[in-house]
């Protein structure tokens, strides 16, 4: 009943860090690039042009802004440009003609209908393809890990998630969203880094040349790169630091000293050395802690930097397991027993040291004690399993033989207009 | 000798001899179209079961090479499950190209219990005064986009009707089971068994509640349950112990504690009860084994009464008495045990009345007293405190029936009393006490 037929459907994943892209039918992406497009804004008429291919955006260049394609919700808001990116990536990677090719996207989890509209239109009028199906991410999640009831926390680079979802349907009015990422811990860094007076130079800034034993570096002109080019090369170089020190303690952060935390020593691209201590531990913190605990303990380090927790969505979040607790009470109570016994931890942040470790230790003590909490994760630790599970999910989907008569294809939309595709793609 | 000798290595020399002529005999010609090896292991005979046909696998590579591959092709196929006529492609064999889409078959449709305007106006409008026609159309209309599946349905039903899942549930099986009985298809299971709104409601209601539950409540409970265990392991001892009681005390029966076979019929002068040959003095000296303690005391008695069993003359007479007064001096003892448990249970019982009757007097004074005055030296009458070994027995049983016990005419009375009701008497009377504490104490009655 669950055999695969493959029509060679296409799932594009695009999230707000990485787009995923392949085929349907394979367990990885054949193409990961940044959700970035360069736009050239030299003199000359070259002006305007844009850049999709990541090699060449990171290419050294001036005069050259580096701008997402999606905003920190995840939805797209140039559709040019998204279409100008789609249609290169697929026909330089994958030497595709989008006529022929049935194409199932992956959306956020909070339902945005005019988004959904307006992106049914775009390809199916200017981008002409045959069929199309959009895909929440947690339900083509749960789908990765072959599950079709179970409770997704996805912690990304823009957000975290935590959504119930039941019977391959996700449940909207239970659906949590928080604006707390991967990237609010790389900011952090990046700021104590500079408070620390070591300041990180993107890689066009500095020359790096081997003179016998010693490597020398020189700093190079930084005049005429634009902001976001800067901001997007120091991004890169904070991300490796982050991934290679930032820590999840395995007990809250109150009950442990900072200074007993081993330190890390780490090396920038351009040379300098330094140590990082208790502040590995304490920025992940946050998402089982909250902003609020988190500035307690800068207080009573005695440090100045506070966590700005001005942000609406941030208020309420006090620690991922908190906000699953509160998403699976806010479902119907028959279900809550399936949903705590399939908790399923995705995305890039969650594979931050000791954060499923921490979770699957603070969870039981704030669940309901009569049932079994269980959290399932990657098994393998693989960046793609975490990073790519919706694409995963989507290209089991779009393999399916009984996925067949779900398209939305376009003598449809032509018949019922675009309005269509809320009833088709639920 | 040298005859019999000679006879039998003739007689080898003969088998030899007529072994190698039997060998001549079956030396015979092999037939031509069976092979050397095969005969061999055969000698000519002809298998039981005939071989089966080489296959083409094994000797005809000829006839593998001679196969026809099939082509597949990249081909548009259509789906009938589809609503309209979207045309894929997927590889598929060429020969089996007209064959209909084997996915198709999967789309299967929950079977709705539908209605008509008719319908509707008939049964339908008057059921419940909370819903219009447009809503109910809109739920089934929801109903069949997501098969039946409630949690979705209220998840996605327009949030300007405002209704809970029991609602949906409740509007769609009244419906379907008033549809259902009017056409008479009574057999279905929408009116087999109805759904309970009310119930559900509780229901849900109560597993809330037990969600909600800390873990220190959780505990509470689990230690609640093993006490309750444990005073029904006590009780059941306790009432092991009155009826042994009882059976010492009634002289109807004749339970010889010495004789390990009882007689059912009951009947005293019955032989004894071990079988086949014994020395009487065995009997006298080492009988029916019992503990030290109650051998040293029997011998205790024996001592006082100057009786020197081994000094006894082993007849039929002498071991007779002998039982009997073995018989007596162990009644004698279990007695003296209960007496001795009695007593004690009566001094602690003394001592709770004392305590209480205290407590009573000062909380009397107490309440003339100012407010202040309570803290002082007042005692409190201390809470049951869970893994209190001890069950008195006059809590378990009614006051009267402790004096009918030391009757032993009225003790077969109270022995078939029943076990249950004692049970549940030990557990008021457990009530009764927690229910003294007074208004010092601050339990919370359960």
């Amino acid at each position: 009943m669950y055999a695969g037929d493959d029509v060679s459907s296409i799932v594009v994943d695009v999230g707000t860090h990485t787009t995923r892209l392949g085929y349907a039918g394979e367990d990885q992406p054949q193409h990961i690039s940044s959700s970035h497009v360069g736009v050239i804004v030299e003199e000359g008429d070259r002006n305007g042009e844009l850049v999709t291919d990541e090699s060449r955006i990171d290419y050294e260049r001036k005069h050259f802004e580096v701008e997402p394609i999606v905003n920190s919700d995840g939805f797209i808001t140039d559709f040019d440009k998204f279409q100008t990116y789609l249609e290169n990536k697929l026909t330089n990677n994958f030497q595709l003609d989008l006529t022929e090719s049935p194409l199932l996207f992956t959306e956020p989890n909070m339902h945005n209908k005019e988004h959904r509209l307006k992106l049914t239109e775009i390809l199916f009028e200017k981008c002409n393809v045959p069929c199309l199906f959009l895909g929440k991410n947690a339900v083509l999640s749960a789908f990765a890990s072959g599950k079709s009831t179970c409770l997704v926390l996805d912690s990304g680079h823009n957000s975290t998630y935590a959504a119930p979802v039941f019977e391959g349907y996700i449940l909207n009015g239970s659906t949590l969203r928080y604006r707390i990422g991967g990237s609010y811990v790389s900011n952090k860094l990046h700021e104590y880094l500079k408070s620390k007076g070591i300041p990180v130079n993107p890689g066009y800034a500095f020359n790096k040349v081997v003179d016998g034993e010693d490597i020398k570096v020189t700093p190079k002109s930084t005049e005429g790169f634009t902001d976001s080019y800067r901001d997007y090369h120091i991004h890169k170089i904070i991300k490796f630091f982050k991934q290679e020190c930032a820590l999840v303690s395995d007990i809250s952060i109150t009950d442990k000293k900072l200074e007993n935390i081993k330190p890390y020593e780490y090396e920038l691209p351009d040379g300098k050395k330094f140590e990082i201590g208790g502040e590995r531990c304490l920025y992940p913190e946050v998402f089982f802690a909250g902003v609020d605990i988190i500035n307690q303990e800068l207080e009573k380090a005695g440090s100045d930097a506070q966590m700005e927790d001005d942000d609406d969505h941030l208020k309420g979040f006090i620690g991922v397991q908190h906000a699953i607790t509160e998403s699976i009470n806010q479902t119907d109570l028959d279900i809550r027993k399936e949903l705590y016994s399939n908790i399923l931890a995705t995305g890039g942040n969650c594979m931050t040291q000791g954060f499923i470790s921490r979770l699957q230790k603070e969870l039981p003590e704030i669940a309901p004690q009569n049932l079994r909490v269980k959290v399932s994760s990657s098994h393998s630790g693989s960046v793609t399993e975490y990073c790519a599970s919706s694409f995963t999910g989507g290209s089991i989907l779009g393999s399916l033989g009984s996925f067949q008569q779900m398209w939305f294809s376009k003598q449809e939309y032509e018949e019922n207009g675009a309005i269509m595709v809320e009833r088709k793609c639920p | 000798m040298k005859n019999d000798v000679n006879s039998i290595l003739q007689l080898k020399k003969r088998e030899k001899k007529a072994e190698a002529k039997s060998k001549q005999k079956k030396e015979k010609k092999r037939p031509e179209g069976v092979n050397r090896e095969v005969f061999s292991l055969t000698n000519g005979i002809p298998p039981l079961m005939g071989t089966q046909e080489a296959s083409a696998t094994i000797k005809g590579k000829k006839r593998a090479l001679n196969w026809k591959v099939d082509k597949w092709v990249w081909t548009p196929f259509f789906n009938p499950a589809r609503g309209d006529n979207l045309k894929l492609k997927h590889w598929q064999k060429d020969k089996n190209k007209d064959e209909v889409y084997s996915f198709a078959k999967i789309n299967q449709k929950i079977a709705l219990v539908d209605f008509d305007d008719e319908e509707y106006d008939k049964y339908l409008k008057d059921l419940n005064d909370d819903w219009n026609k447009e809503e109910t159309e809109y739920l089934w209309e929801m109903c069949e986009r997501f098969d039946l599946r409630f949690i979705i349905i209220h998840d996605r039903y327009d949030k300007k009707y405002q209704r809970t899942v029991e609602e949906l549930k409740d509007r769609y099986y009244s419906c379907a089971k008033k549809l259902l009985e009017e056409r008479e298809q009574e057999d279905h299971n929408i009116v087999k068994k109805p759904f309970n709104y009310d119930y559900e409601v509780k229901r849900k209601y109560y597993l809330e509640k037990l969600y909600l539950r800390t873990k220190q409540q959780n505990e509470k409970e689990k230690h609640i349950i093993e006490y309750i265990k444990k005073l029904d392991q006590k009780l059941k001892k306790y009432e092991k112990e009155e009826k042994n009681l009882a059976k010492i005390l009634d002289e109807d029966k004749q339970g010889n504690l010495l004789r390990k076979q009882e007689d059912d019929s009951g009947k005293g002068e019955k032989k004894e009860g071990v079988s086949g040959a014994y020395l009487r003095s065995q009997h006298i000296i080492a009988p029916v084994p019992m503990s030290e303690k109650s051998q040293s005391q029997m011998d205790i008695i024996f001592n006082e009464m100057e009786l020197i069993p081994s000094q006894l003359k082993p007849t039929e007479k002498v071991l007779e008495l002998f039982t009997e007064i073995k018989k007596e001096i162990i009644r004698m003892l279990s007695l003296h045990k209960h007496i001795k448990k009695r007593k004690e249970e009566i001094s602690i019982l003394n001592d709770k009345l004392k305590d209480m009757e205290d407590f009573c007097k000062i909380s009397e004074l107490n309440k003339s007293a100012p407010v202040g005055a309570r803290s002082t030296g007042a005692m409190r009458y201390p809470p049951p405190q869970i893994g209190q070994d001890h069950v008195p027995p006059s809590m378990s049983r009614n006051p009267s029936a402790t004096s009918e016990r030391l009757h032993p005419s009225a003790a077969r009375q109270s022995v078939q009393k029943s076990p249950n009701k004692d049970a549940k008497s030990a557990k008021g009377g457990k009530k009764r006490k927690a229910g003294g504490g007074g208004p010092g104490s601050k339990r919370s009655r359960n």
